[in-house]
């Protein structure tokens, strides 16, 4: 039975199910809807009428979820509760979490003892601890909050706004290439909070350079850091952003898009101002590196590099071929995205 | 009493919820499919919608108590499910707890009910 609020019904079940068991339980509930379709062959009414009475019949997608993972009637907070107090929650939590990390983010830039280059371990570390306190006393009350009032209102039967279902509301199955996997998402959220604390938090730390000189030295020049802290705070603001659309939607939408393109733009200004600056790589590391091998790091070895003008022919070469590749990945990255949004909207 | 349909409802339901494992092992004495189930109880006035049946049955797999197939060779494929050797002792035992608890019950109102006559 071929059709696409079937579809779009089995997906809604078994979307948040482990993946072994996705293939078989899928293939059941269309076997299960295919049996109950069959049986009204001969009463009246179309095709679509009688596909959306079966799929009203079987309860919301959420429901039959809870069904197959288990459902335990002595809870704290049953159904049709359970559903609305999960979405909150995951929100409540992520906006806490969110605010939380900014705030003391803005604090630690303002506290942070620029002129004195020797921040030292001690100092990162009572940063590090004061956010993780913080954070920690804050999920935890939201998620207290949360689910004592959630308790409270399916204790009391009070009635919650819980969004009707209806079969034709059921959302689209995204196309494979449509769909956005959480490891994408952790894998941004994960380079956005180290590249935070490497080059906005440490700037007089950044990427230590150990063996090359008598003292560790940073890899790039912090004051060039400081002096553009707030588009590198810009660039990390959008890749959240994108990551929390993307969490939200789960799939390739314009809003996702929008966020892409913003994303790749705010890189590639970045990559264009910060990494476009002679000064940016420590000139400590640019004269060590001249000394121990023989080659100058600026230029073509020391000549200009053919094909560019200006300053750019005598950047440093490591840093010319990351600012060509962001801003080629950048344009890759965004064109990619279009073709996986518009496409999959056919 | 204001809510006495809604209460009698939801004790009718417990009462029958506690029953269906018994019944759907029962069933699967011999090879049936999830649709098949529905319409058999269904027929039989023990009425269990799809979406009760479709998870309890996946459920009673896991424990080791069903297994199941998939018979492809009709237009749609079908899962069947069966009774393991484990399934059928443990629904030996259970029906003769039903038995028991259903005698002591009935044991109990009877006795109840007479005194209340006198």
């Amino acid at each position: 039975m071929e059709h696409k609020l079937i579809d779009r019904y089995i997906y809604a079940v078994t979307r948040q199910m482990p993946k072994k068991e996705v293939a078989d339980i899928s293939r059941e509930l269309d076997e299960l809807i295919a049996s109950m379709l069959s049986e009204r062959a001969d009463a009246p009414g179309s095709e679509d009428e009688k596909v959306r009475q079966v799929l009203t019949e079987l309860g919301s997608p959420g429901e039959l979820a809870r069904e197959y993972t288990g459902a335990v009637d002595e809870s704290l907070i049953g159904q049709p509760y359970y559903s609305l107090y999960l979405k909150v929650l995951k929100i409540v939590l992520f906006a806490v979490a969110l605010g939380l990390t900014v705030s003391l983010l803005v604090s630690v830039i303002n506290d942070l003892p620029f002129a004195d280059p020797d921040v030292s371990m001690e100092w990162f570390l009572n940063e590090f601890v004061e956010w993780f306190t913080s954070l920690f006393s804050g999920l935890l009350g939201a998620f207290a909050w949360v689910t004592i009032i959630f308790a409270i209102l399916y204790r009391k039967g009070v009635k919650v706004d819980v969004v009707p279902y209806d079969p034709d509301n059921l959302p689209e199955v995204p196309s494979e290439k449509a769909r956005i996997g959480r490891a994408e998402i952790i894998g941004d959220v994960i380079f956005a909070t180290i590249f935070t604390m490497l080059f906005i938090v440490l700037p007089n730390i950044n990427i230590p350079i150990i063996g090359m000189s008598e003292k560790p030295f940073p890899l790039f020049n912090p004051e060039t850091l400081v002096g553009v802290r707030y588009l590198l705070i810009a660039f990390v603001v959008t890749i959240i952003l994108e990551a929390i659309v993307k969490f939200i939607d789960g799939r390739h939408t314009v809003r996702v898009f929008a966020a892409i393109a913003l994303t790749s733009l705010v890189s590639i200004a970045t990559a264009l101002t910060w990494l476009g600056n002679p000064l940016d790589i420590n000139p400590i590391f640019g004269e060590r590196f001249q000394e121990l091998t023989g080659f100058s790091i600026y230029g073509f070895n020391g000549q200009p590099v053919p094909g560019f003008g200006g300053e750019w022919a005598s950047l440093p070469l490591p840093l010319l071929i990351a600012i060509v590749v962001i801003v080629a990945a950048s344009i890759l990255e965004v064109v990619s995205a279009g073709l996986n949004t518009f496409q999959s909207r056919n | 009493m204001e809510d006495f349909d809604a209460t009698f409802l939801n004790s009718s339901v417990e009462l029958r919820r506690g029953l269906t494992n018994l019944v759907v092992l029962s069933e699967c004495r011999q090879p049936t499919y999830g649709y098949e189930l529905v319409k058999s109880l269904e027929k039989k006035g023990f009425p269990l919608d799809a979406n009760t049946i479709y998870p309890l049955l996946r459920r009673l797999e896991k424990q080791g108590l069903l297994n199941s197939d998939w018979d492809t060779s009709m237009e749609k494929p079908r899962k069947y499910y069966q009774i393991t050797p484990e399934g059928a002792r443990f629904f030996e035992q259970l029906k003769a707890y039903w038995n028991e608890t259903n005698r002591t019950v009935k044991q109990i109102i009877e006795e109840q009910d007479g005194t209340q006559i006198n």
